[in-house]
């Protein structure tokens, strides 16, 4: 990354800010559809569907890469307001978030080559739920970035608690599976990952809506004048 | 510099009065003067020609300077005698040697014009008395010789009275300009009350506030008012006609089948309908933001991205599963673009189906068409002969044109039921019976599946159907149940309330359904492994019959996972409201 020249250093500040905010938001939008797109390949044992989702991973990590440098320019670029860095810091973090969404859908569709030839699982159609639960939990996440909305963010919080709840059930589902049926040990097990892992993406979910808080609230103090402009 | 109006009468009427005193002054002045003049000149000649005939008449022995000072002291002026040769003869104010230095007097023009016409005047500065003069000289004979009297007066009297004309002149102005500014003052306040008013409700126009203003005066401020009448009316008139367009408008974006997007130059969203909040999923709130920061989409980012000058397409899928057919068409005159959304789900997926069923039913009537050709070939080959092998190859081309002709047979039956032209007799069947019948029909080729029904919820029931496509719809079911069920499997079969129908479920403990599958799984010779549903027998079209045969007896079918494994399928068919009675009669 070429760092811009010293003039047109506020303009081209702000430039980059709307980058690195427009990058943040592509890659969640990314990592949402991988989350889709490798419940359903899962569900459906659809290896080639799964090849793909893995492919586009790559996308996600090249995109982690600029964002991490484009943050880097940003703080070498002799940042001295409070609101940039503040900025710069959560993308630093959201991105990492975003990266391990993509690395965990990634892992759920690894497993599908391992449950080709076994039968359709009840607790899969759970899964599916799962899935789409997560993936609006990380939706909303970001509808709560955009908005800057406090109040969205502590109800995406609070949401984890129902995919918990999904997830102890599809564990529970699997678990008698298992016990009743030797056979079914294995493709239990490994459904038994892909809804933790689901379940691990809404706990990035979720620290993504609190660094959305951080955001915010830093941005109401910045307002009450306790803090230079 | 800005005058107010007042400033600018008070100006206008203050040059009026200036010019007005200016000209008059300078007009009457001069009127003035020629008037006294001209009498002043009178009595000149007048005096001029008395003391000439006095001169004349008097003695000799008089002394003409003494006779001039006299006359000069009774007509109050300067008189003078002068010879014919300009020589000063007498004057009323020179002493003798004055006269002798005096200059020839016949350089006067009075003087020379007297001696050579009788009458001469003049009016000039006299540097004998040191003031403009106004002199008159009149020719007359005495002591034999031609001379001229000439008299001279001061214009001392006219000055005067020009000065004062001036002064009150003066006064008059002054007293002008007081009217003037209180005029002015009057006349200023009156306008600019009513250019106030004006201006006031231009104003208000300017606010959007419409309203009529009362119209006082014919005058310009009169007009001026009607103007803005006409304004307001024209403004009003225009309102309206946005106002029907924009809802013209609305109205037909909110009744568009498609999901419309437009993008501002900064590709912000301006306008959003409602299939398009439907679709996405987007709150009306999302006006204002990118598109990005709304969808979060990377194809539609990509879209409104693509900078070329023409209309482009691209269709991809949403996180709700609806595939979209997306294309962006630049506005050129406000650089933003717009965005229509056409879900093409339901169009893709009849496209499938159609695809898929030319393809499985040529492979369907193709396959044992091969066989059948393939074993006759065979037997003209020399396998009739043949003790053992010959009967084989009967055998076969004799399974497989049964198989053709109960492909033919249930393509036809679906093809009556679908253009309702199957009979159906509709009557109370019992729903235990049924179930009994069919599942003693299946049990003979079940082979190690174990079928079984459970009835403890269906005691009594009655639904209203044709007892033949209940049992055909039953068996079709419960064949596919077996055949995909492992030796050992289990097939249980049931039936319960459901609202006001009746619930049939077959559930067995296969490999199951995946989602994707559970819609098609009822379409012609849709097939879930086409390798393996094959080899197990089957036209692929029990499922389609079944739905068919269901749906004309207004009932629903579908499939559902079951529990751990396996696939449960029902379909529900009115209750027969009599049975009830019946029993209890």
């Amino acid at each position: 990354m070429v760092l811009p020249p010293q003039r047109d250093a506020r303009r081209s500040l702000d430039a980059q800010l709307e980058e690195l905010r427009e990058r943040l938001l592509l890659m969640s939008g990314r990592a949402e559809a991988m989350i889709t797109v490798s419940v359903r390949a899962l569900v459906e044992k659809n290896a080639q569907l799964a090849q793909e989702t893995i492919a586009t991973d790559a996308e996600i990590n090249r995109a982690e890469m600029e964002v991490d440098e484009l943050c880097l320019a940003i703080l070498a670029s002799q940042v001295t307001e409070l609101a940039p860095l503040r900025f710069v810091s959560l993308a630093l973090k959201m991105v990492t978030d975003l990266e391990r969404i993509g690395d965990l859908a990634v892992n759920i569709c690894e497993r599908v080559i391992d449950i080709r030839g076994a039968p359709h699982l009840r607790p899969a159609d759970d899964i599916v739920a799962l899935g789409e639960l997560v993936r609006i939990l990380v939706h909303d996440a970001f509808d709560a970035f955009v908005s800057g909305d406090v109040e969205k963010a502590q109800d995406v919080i609070e949401r984890d608690d129902e995919v918990d709840e999904q997830y102890q059930r599809v564990f529970r589902d699997l678990l008698s599976i298992m016990q009743a049926d030797p056979a079914m040990i294995e493709p239990g097990i490994h459904l038994q990952s892909a809804a933790k892992w689901l379940e691990r993406i809404g706990d990035h979910a979720t620290n993504i809506a609190e660094q959305v808080i951080f955001m915010v609230e830093g941005h109401d103090v910045r307002h009450l004048g306790k803090l230079p402009d | 510099m800005t005058l107010g109006v007042r400033g600018k009468l008070f100006g206008l009427s203050l040059l009026l009065i200036v010019m007005a005193g200016v000209a008059s002054g300078l007009f009457v002045e001069k009127e003035v003067r020629a008037v006294m003049e001209a009498r002043i000149e009178g009595e000149l000649f007048r005096f001029a020609k008395l003391s000439a005939e006095s001169i004349a008449a008097a003695s000799e022995d008089v002394p003409l300077q003494h006779l001039v000072e006299q006359l000069a002291a009774a007509g109050e002026m300067r008189l003078t005698i002068i010879g014919d040769s300009g020589e000063v003869l007498a004057d009323s104010l020179m002493t003798a040697e004055q006269r002798a230095q005096a200059d020839n007097h016949m350089s006067r023009r009075e003087v020379l014009a007297a001696f050579e016409s009788g009458h001469g005047r003049a009016r000039r500065w006299s540097t004998t008395v040191g003031t403009e003069m106004l002199y008159a000289g009149v020719r007359f004979e005495g002591g034999g010789a031609l001379r001229v009297a000439r008299v001279a007066m001061t214009l001392d009297e006219t000055n005067a009275f020009v000065w004062r004309f001036h002064a009150l002149l003066i006064v008059a102005a002054g007293l002008g300009l007081l009217v003037a500014i209180f005029m002015s003052g009057v006349a200023s306040h009156l306008t600019s009350r009513t250019v106030n008013r004006l201006v006031e409700h231009a104003k208000a126009l300017a606010r959007g506030d419409v309203q009529q203003i009362e119209v006082e005066t014919k005058d310009e401020f009169g007009r001026l008012a009607k103007t803005f009448n006409q304004i307001a009316e024209t403004l009003q008139r225009t309102a309206r006609k946005k106002a029907k367009e924009k809802d013209r408008f609305a109205g037909v974006l909110e009744g568009m089948s498609d999901a419309v997007i437009a993008l501002s130059a900064k590709g912000r969203i301006k306008v959003v309908n409602r299939r398009a909040l439907e679709l996405l999923g987007l709150e009306p709130s999302c006006v204002g933001q990118s598109l990005l920061e709304a969808t979060r989409i990377p194809a539609l980012h990509q879209l409104a991205q693509r900078d070329s000058g023409g209309e482009t397409q691209l269709e991809f899928e949403l996180a709700s599963g609806r595939r979209v057919l997306a294309s962006a068409t630049p506005l050129h005159m406000s650089a933003g673009t717009v965005i229509v959304l056409r879900d093409v789900t339901e169009m893709r997926h009849l496209e499938t189906i159609r695809k898929d069923f030319v393809a499985n039913v040529s492979h369907e009537l193709r396959t044992p068409v091969s066989v059948i050709r393939a074993n006759a070939e065979t037997l003209l080959g020399g396998a009739l002969e043949h003790e053992t092998k010959g009967p084989q190859f009967v055998q076969a081309i004799l399974r497989s044109s049964e198989r053709l002709s109960t492909l033919i047979a249930d393509l036809l039956d679906l093809s009556r039921i679908e253009a309702g032209k199957y009979h159906l007799e509709i009557q109370s069947v019992e729903v235990d019976e049924a179930i009994r019948h069919a599942v003693e029909a299946i049990s003979s080729t079940a082979q190690s599946r174990r079928v079984s029904h459970d009835l403890s919820r269906s005691a009594q029931l009655h639904v209203m159907a044709d007892p033949m496509a209940l049992e055909q719809v039953l068996l079709n079911i419960l064949d596919n149940a077996v055949k995909y069920t492992k030796d050992g499997g289990q097939v249980q079969v049931r039936a319960m309330e459901h609202r006001s129908g009746v619930r049939f479920e077959v559930e067995d403990d296969g490999p199951g359904i995946p989602p994707q599958h559970r819609m098609r799984i009822f379409e012609r010779f849709y097939r879930l492994d086409p390798g393996r549903s094959r080899e197990l027998g089957g036209t692929g079209l029990g499922l389609s019959i079944v739905k068919h045969l269901v749906e004309s007896m207004g009932g629903t079918v579908g499939v559902e996972p079951a529990s751990p494994h396996g696939s449960v399928f029902w379909f529900v068919l009115p209750r027969d409201p009599e049975a009830q009675l019946r029993l209890s009669a």
